[in-house]
């Protein structure tokens, strides 16, 4: 097919490739200590790994196209790819000894400050979202290895914080709402967000007063109020319906054990509608496809169905796939959310998820290149100085969003999921994701890709549910 | 939370969900202004996708239970032109994939179309996703082999970052 001169070209690109490996091998094989025992095939080291991005991934758009038509979408992906090209040709050029690790103290330090203190004026554009503030806090301190270290005191004190913004919309029905303000309406993602801050946090010690407070059967008939007859469900009252307003009601169906016939009606129908000739799913019938709706509308599938075989009876599984490898970019390491937008360190969850989803659905046992992600994450969401924190881009600002997605992305990195089948035939599907480390030296946390909280935590929750 | 680009994305589904009310699937000014969108900047995924969503959404919707074949080819048509304007943009060739798809049409008639881009002297006009289709044509004329070394030279040599897929892909040629 390819024409011999070009093979000549390739051969000796790839020689060049291949030597300046072999001499960055001898660098750092005498400074790698302890190599991890991972279980599947062995790793380059990252230094080389860096090297071989900037030496293989010619740049997203060819600066041919660049002359002829100019566009926003072409000029900003240049930018992008100029300075995170100069980032990790510096990292490399501090050696192999300087290349950024995974600082966890220096995150953990930040999100325990913004737990125990007020929000800075800076961030009270967060206002509307404080349930969702807890969890990503919350989540991100599990996710860097704090599982463990959260005491009685501040369990307690989110617990009464999540039930500050519980409201009763009439007598009958009720859920979370965004902020303490007394005009604002239970919320179908800020109820999720709430539960999910009360799922990290249960235990043997507080779950008999978060049962007592969590009014089950007014989240029920208030979902019931919002549920539509096409299947799907409006974010609250009046509002409007979307791929997530249906996978955050899934979760708290599912958490809270009231699935019934009438919650679930065309559910799968609708779903199934959402995905788009891309192969990604978009908010809705026949829009665009996003990586977040794509991870709302994987997950919502399998919170629905009872075995992952059943997802190739209603999707289009090999576009799915596609349409995410494509999401990853060789220059970068990162995902974009959609075709032709930027890298974002958010999306290593809402598309790096989808990644162990979908191995297990098709038994595969990789399907994006989690050390290509990692090195974006480690160069490029994080700084180098001493404050915490992870970020969309190098020339962002950290902030509560990213620092807990670009976590999770990084624990999804580190390990690989795998199905329980007891589990799945006891308790469901999307309960039973199991994962382990494929670096016993890491220090993350592992996480549950369908419900995005400390893997083994919603089964747990669930089994305090109906504990007497 | 909501940075520029998600305020974007509501304000195309605003748009598509107003097309849907009225009717305006056809309407002469409403293509002009997404074909322009698509003229001024090709890479804007955004428009192809309502673009996608007028030309084929009364039948996603199932509206209409066939769709006339001149439209059909002047979509592919426009697409095959604006891929070969800027192979390497992923907009124009999920477009044309996603034409395929849905109408289950027959992709070994982009043969031909697909095989210019994977010329290897050529390099500013080589397209990953030329190689891609080329890959399921040869599988889909049960040439396995042929398809397998497209697989290898995209998972060694022409994208290393998708290695994994396209052993996933290849590994998928023997399976039955
Ligand atoms: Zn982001």
């Amino acid at each position: 097919m390819a024409p011999d001169t070009t093979d000549d070209d390739r051969d000796k690109k790839i020689a060049k490739l291949q030597f300046l490996i072999g001499l960055t091998n001898l660098q750092t094989s005498q400074q790698s200590k302890s190599k991890s025992k991972s279980k599947s095939k062995p790793k380059l080291d990252r230094f080389d790994s860096i090297l071989e991005m900037l030496e293989t991934s010619k740049p997203q758009i060819p600066q041919v196209e660049q002359e002829t038509y100019p566009s926003r979408t072409i000029n900003a992906q240049l930018q992008v790819e100029k300075n995170v090209i100069g980032i990790y040709e510096n990292f490399l050029e501090k050696g192999s000894n300087n290349i950024p690790e995974i600082e966890t103290l220096k995150h953990v330090q930040y999100v325990r400050f913004y737990l125990q203190n007020p929000l800075p004026v800076e961030m009270l554009g967060y206002d509307s979202l404080h349930t969702w503030t807890i969890y990503w806090l919350l989540n991100a301190r599990c996710t860097l290895g704090g599982y463990d270290k959260i005491s009685k005191v501040e369990k307690d004190a989110i617990i009464d914080k999540v039930f500050s913004f519980w409201m009763d919309e009439t007598d009958a029905i009720g859920g979370f709402s965004g902020s303490d303000g007394e005009y604002q309406l239970p919320h179908i993602a800020s109820s999720y967000a709430a539960l999910l801050s009360l799922v990290i946090i249960i235990d043997d010690d507080n779950y008999k007063r978060i049962k007592k407070n969590l009014d089950v059967e007014k989240i029920h008939q208030w979902l019931l109020s919002l549920k539509q007859p096409d299947g799907s469900f409006f974010m609250h009252t009046n509002g409007e319906t979307d791929v997530r307003a249906m996978y955050c009601a899934l979760v708290i169906i599912n958490l809270l054990g009231i699935k019934d016939e009438k919650l679930t009606e065309n559910c799968i129908e609708w779903l199934v509608s959402c995905q788009n000739y891309e192969g990604g799913f978009g908010g809705d019938l026949m829009d665009e496809a996003h990586g977040g709706y794509a991870f709302c509308g994987l997950n919502a599938l399998l919170l629905l169905i009872d075995t992952p075989k059943q997802l190739y009876d209603l999707i289009d599984v090999d576009s799915l796939i596609s349409w995410m490898v494509k999401r990853q970019y060789g220059m970068e390491g990162g995902f974009s959310g959609r075709t032709n937008k930027l890298v974002d360190g958010c999306y290593s969850t809402w598309v790096g998820a989808l990644s162990p989803l979908l191995e297990v659905v098709t038994g595969t046992e990789e399907l994006i290149n989690r050390e290509k992600l990692q090195n974006y994450i480690l160069c490029c969401c994080q700084d180098p100085g001493k404050f915490g924190g992870f970020k969309d881009k190098p020339t962002m600002r950290c902030d509560f969003y990213h620092t807990n997605y670009v976590s999770c992305g990084l624990s999804f990195c580190n390990s690989f999921h795998f199905i329980d089948e007891d589990i799945m035939k006891e308790d469901g599907l999307a309960f039973s994701f199991k994962a382990a480390k494929l670096d016993d030296d890491c220090p993350l946390g592992l996480v549950d890709p369908v419900f995005t909280v400390p893997i083994g935590a919603p089964l747990r929750f669930k089994k305090y549910m109906k504990r007497e | 939370m909501l940075d520029q680009d998600e305020k974007n994305y509501h304000v195309w589904s605003y748009r598509r969900s107003f097309v849907e009310k009225f009717d305006l699937f056809e309407k002469k000014e409403e293509l002009k202004f997404v074909r322009d969108k698509i003229n001024e900047d090709m890479r804007n995924n955004s428009a192809w996708n309502h673009l996608f969503f007028l030309k084929f959404g009364r039948y996603k919707l199932k509206l209409q239970k066939t769709i006339d074949e001149s439209v059909v080819s002047e979509e592919i048509e426009f697409a095959k032109e604006m891929i070969s304007k800027a192979p390497t943009n992923p907009s124009s060739w999920n477009y044309l994939n996603g034409i395929y798809k849905i109408l289950k049409r027959n992709i070994i008639e982009l043969k031909a179309f697909a095989t210019q881009f994977t010329n290897l002297i050529y390099e500013s006009s080589v397209s990953l996703y030329a190689f891609e289709l080329l890959a399921e044509i040869h599988k889909l004329e049960k040439n396995v082999e042929e398809s397998k070394k497209v697989y290898e030279l995209l998972a060694k040599t022409l994208d290393p970052v998708r290695v994994n897929y396209w052993e996933y892909k290849k590994a998928q040629l023997t399976v039955v």
